[in-house]
């Protein structure tokens, strides 16, 4: 019971913290301490867009219309390292704690359009339509609250 | 009652929890390392987020304190486009002097037939904007490095002889016991505001003609390319840093020569603590439009357009916080053109170039230095960020019109590109490491690398031997030359199974002298062979090679677009002298190649001949390659084939890194880096 309460008691104290500046008070660490809170809140909106379509082609009469489109491409990459912490302890004999919050929207559209062409008219003798690629792509790619604590591997 | 006291105690622990956090899911696990207690809590939480904008409270105590409100209203417009042919139309006055004028136009409104055309040139808009906001360095070595390069330029950009590398070198030969000043607690407060407002255009469309009986439109191609690097809150304690920025608006012919460094010894442990809060919003808006053209005629009528390539590029680092590490971060952005590889720096492994790359590796320390007296004891650090980014990038060569008879259309490509880079509360203690960032908007034709990758005809080589020379002939008069040197040559290249006309071969030569005396005058002959006929080659002079040491050369071979096909023989000569009577010494390898393509090769060989990294002696180092391809094509390769890298390079790289602790996660992003690699491949082959 007893250890439940400390434990509780610290998590309660660490919180508060981390919401607060707190910033006297904290030399009570013993030598080679190393404390991080961190809180984020990173919101990306993100838009990609290709067009080579939506074209058109009208009038009274329209004879022998020929669209022809090239490609549309979009891509989009969003990387989010968020929180990260990388403590190496080569000669370190303290404690580490790190504290980690986190608020992360991404919010990713992402078009690519070569098509939306039209031929058209009273009268149309033929018509000819060739739309290229339309490719879209998104990756969101999130690290959020990462440590590497007690020897940092090397890649 | 001791138990009621325990209840009311964890009650109201609770309540304070609650009251100032919200709801939240606590992870614990605890690690034993060394017998050491190690807790790392990760605190995933729900709930409205409250962005932390609000500046930090004054506190006691000697410290740095940073306060910064930074905007930046960025509009870059290039516009060919947006023009306008018209049937004469009449213009209504109220001049009663000219009225009698206007209506004889008004009474004439029969428009003469005609031919209109339309030809717009080429529009680029280039945006690039860096934010350097709240730096602090204590006790640490920072070399700040940014190069603006505005015209071509030949030669090698070497990183690793900076102010920085000389003044830590004096620092370690002066077994750093010049006075220094010690801070031994530090108390870094940093408050940012950073807003970008970024619009970017790029426009040769828009373009109209009314009422001709022939109307052609042609618009050229459109370029919008923005980017955004933000450094806030950047905190360097104890720590040696390079941070570099290389913006090629221009290009280079020739290598980048990164700094190397292995694992340095560290400052002492410190009692550390870092409150980073931040709000970053990013909101980006990339379009590239070629087509929304209409045509109304009563004739025929061609619609035809250019391509249209959107791509956006956005990477967040937010409290990142490294402590006693060294590591290596680079990014290059390719938004011109990369002829060239990178060859691999300290333990980053080799990549091909052409694209875009994120490099980065961590790894410990060193053992902590004996003599702590210079570390930082304390280190309190409080960041508080918000950043908003809002970039908009259009480029347009569509949006035309054309009301008449006979009616033609036909657009440009329309390219754009937005790269945005946060940094944003990184804190760095008693760490090494390199931080850089090349920006290609013209042309790199080079290699990417760490430094003693490329040709090691360094001079100081030849210095060394020519004090040792001046000093025996004082001592002793001419030198007798030393017997028992010997020469042994090793050659490879980044060929597999053939090679195309156009391609870079990047040849590696390894000369070492196991022997147990020097080789003098030592000389590097590397030549391409087919058919047993020489076609060409250079010659490296590599001065005077002591026993137990050697020499690297590292060279690039661009072939000609009319390069003949069939098999290619790559062969370097080592030759020098030994022993008094001048005894001449040799070895030599070779590495075949193939070529797939018929054409020939250029008179010699080889395109052109530069001078290699060094200089003092001939190289084969040509790069001035022929553009075989269309600008089209080598953007579209570029900015996609870059992406594809980006993404597997640096999930290759984070998946390394992060293996222990998240096998699970990192297992789903190789896939998903993968399938989008694939996805992207067959896309490009797709439209090409």
């Amino acid at each position: 019971m007893m250890k439940k309460a400390l434990a509780i008691a610290g998590a309660g104290a660490i919180l508060l913290s981390m919401a607060g500046p707190a910033l006297a008070g904290w030399w009570w660490m013993g030598s080679d301490d190393v404390t991080i809170g961190n809180m984020a809140f990173v919101t990306n909106k993100v838009t990609t867009k290709a067009d080579s379509g939506d074209n058109s082609i009208g009038g009274k009469c329209v004879f022998g219309g020929t669209i022809k489109t090239g490609a549309a491409s979009a891509a989009t990459y969003v990387g989010n390292d968020v929180n990260g912490s990388a403590v190496s302890c080569v000669g370190c004999d303290g404690d580490v704690d790190i504290h980690n919050g986190a608020f992360v929207t991404n919010r990713v559209w992402t078009k690519a359009d070569s098509g939306d062409n039209s031929i058209g008219g009273k009268f149309v003798g033929g018509g000819s339509i060739t739309t290229g690629a339309a490719g879209a792509s998104s990756i969101v790619e999130n690290f959020i609250n990462w440590s590497i604590v007690g020897g940092v591997p090397t890649p | 009652m001791k138990a009621i006291k325990k209840t009311i105690i964890i009650f109201l622990i609770f309540l304070l929890t609650l009251g100032q956090i919200g709801f939240r899911v606590v992870l614990a696990e605890e690690t034993d390392a060394g017998g050491e207690t190690q807790t790392t809590e990760t605190v995933s939480e729900t709930g409205d987020p409250l962005p932390p904008c609000d500046p930090p409270e004054d506190t006691s105590g000697v410290g740095v304190e940073n306060e910064a409100q930074v905007t930046n209203e960025v509009d870059s417009t290039a516009i060919t486009g947006e023009n306008t042919i018209g049937e004469p139309t009449p213009t209504p006055t109220v001049d009663p002097a000219s009225l009698e004028e206007n209506l004889e136009t008004e009474v004439s409104p029969t428009p003469t037939p005609f031919s209109a055309e339309v030809e717009t040139g080429d529009a680029v808009s280039v945006v690039e904007v860096e934010n350097s906001v709240n730096t602090t360095e204590v006790n640490s070595q920072v070399l700040y490095q940014t190069l603006n390069i505005f015209v071509p330029q030949g030669g090698d950009i070497d990183l690793s002889i900076t102010p920085l590398a000389i003044a830590e070198s004096v620092f370690v030969q002066n077994n750093h016991q010049e006075p220094v000043v010690n801070v031994a607690v530090i108390d870094n407060q940093n408050f940012a505001y950073l807003s970008n407002e970024i619009v970017s255009l790029a426009n040769t469309g828009g373009n109209s003609i009314e009422g001709a009986e022939e109307a052609v439109i042609n618009t050229g191609d459109a370029y919008s390319i923005v980017s955004l690097l933000n450094k806030v809150n950047t905190t360097f304690i104890d720590s040696t840093i390079h941070v570099l920025t290389i913006n090629i608006f221009g290009g280079i012919d020739g290598n980048i020569l990164l700094p190397e460094f292995s694992s340095q010894g560290g400052c002492c442990g410190e009692v550390v603590k870092i409150e980073s809060k931040a709000t970053v919003e990013n909101k980006v808006d990339s379009s590239a439009i070629s087509g929304q053209n209409s045509i109304v005629s009563t004739e025929s009528a061609s619609i035809t357009t250019g391509n249209a390539q959107s791509v956006v590029n956005l990477v967040n680092f937010v409290n990142i916080n490294l402590i006693g590490v060294t590591f290596h971060y680079l990014f290059i952005n390719t938004f011109g053109e990369w002829l060239g590889n990178f060859l691999g720096w300290d333990d980053l492994e080799a990549l091909p170039g052409g694209g875009s790359l994120t490099l980065s590796s961590t790894s410990s320390g060193g053992e902590k230095k004996g003599d702590c007296s210079t570390c930082a004891d304390a280190v309190l650090i409080e960041n508080q960020a918000c950043v908003v980014n809002n970039v908009a990038s259009t480029a347009n060569s569509g949006g035309n019109t054309i009301n008449g008879g006979e009616a033609t259309i036909k657009t440009g490509n329309a390219y754009s590109a937005v790269s945005i880079i946060n940094f944003i509360n990184s804190s760095i203690i008693r760490s090494f490491g390199f931080l850089g960032f090349i920006n290609i908007f013209g042309f790199l034709k080079g290699d990417v690398g760490g430094a003693s990758l490329f040709a090691t005809l360094e001079e100081p080589v030849l210095e060394e031997l020519l004090v040792e020379n001046t000093s025996s002939e004082k001592e002793s008069g001419p030198e007798v030359r030393q017997e028992g040197g010997l020469l042994e040559v090793n050659l490879s290249h980044n060929v597999g199974t053939h090679v195309l006309p156009g391609d870079t071969i990047t040849f590696f030569v390894t000369i070492k002298n196991p022997g147990t005396g020097r080789v003098y005058d030592a000389k590097l002959a590397l030549n391409l062979i087919k058919d047993g006929v020489d076609m060409g080659g250079g010659i490296f002079d590599l001065g005077d090679i002591d026993a137990g040491k050697g020499a690297k050369v590292t060279t690039g071979l661009v072939l000609s677009k009319e390069a003949g096909p069939g098999e290619y023989v790559a062969q370097a000569l080592a030759s020098g002298h030994v022993g008094p009577d001048d005894q001449l010494i040799s070895s030599s390898a070779e590495s075949p190649f193939t070529i797939a393509v018929a054409g020939s090769f250029l008179p010699g060989g080889i395109t052109q001949e530069v001078e290699a990294a060094g200089g003092g002696g001939e190289a084969l180092g040509a790069m001035a390659a022929p553009k075989g391809t269309t600008q089209e094509q080598k953007l579209w390769v570029l900015l996609f084939g870059s992406l594809a890298t980006y993404f597997s390079t640096k999930g290759f790289q984070r998946r390394r890194e992060l293996a222990a602790a998240f096998s699970r996660r990192q297992g789903f992003i190789g896939s998903k880096t993968a399938a989008f690699r694939s996805f992207l491949m067959s896309l490009a082959s797709l439209l090409s």
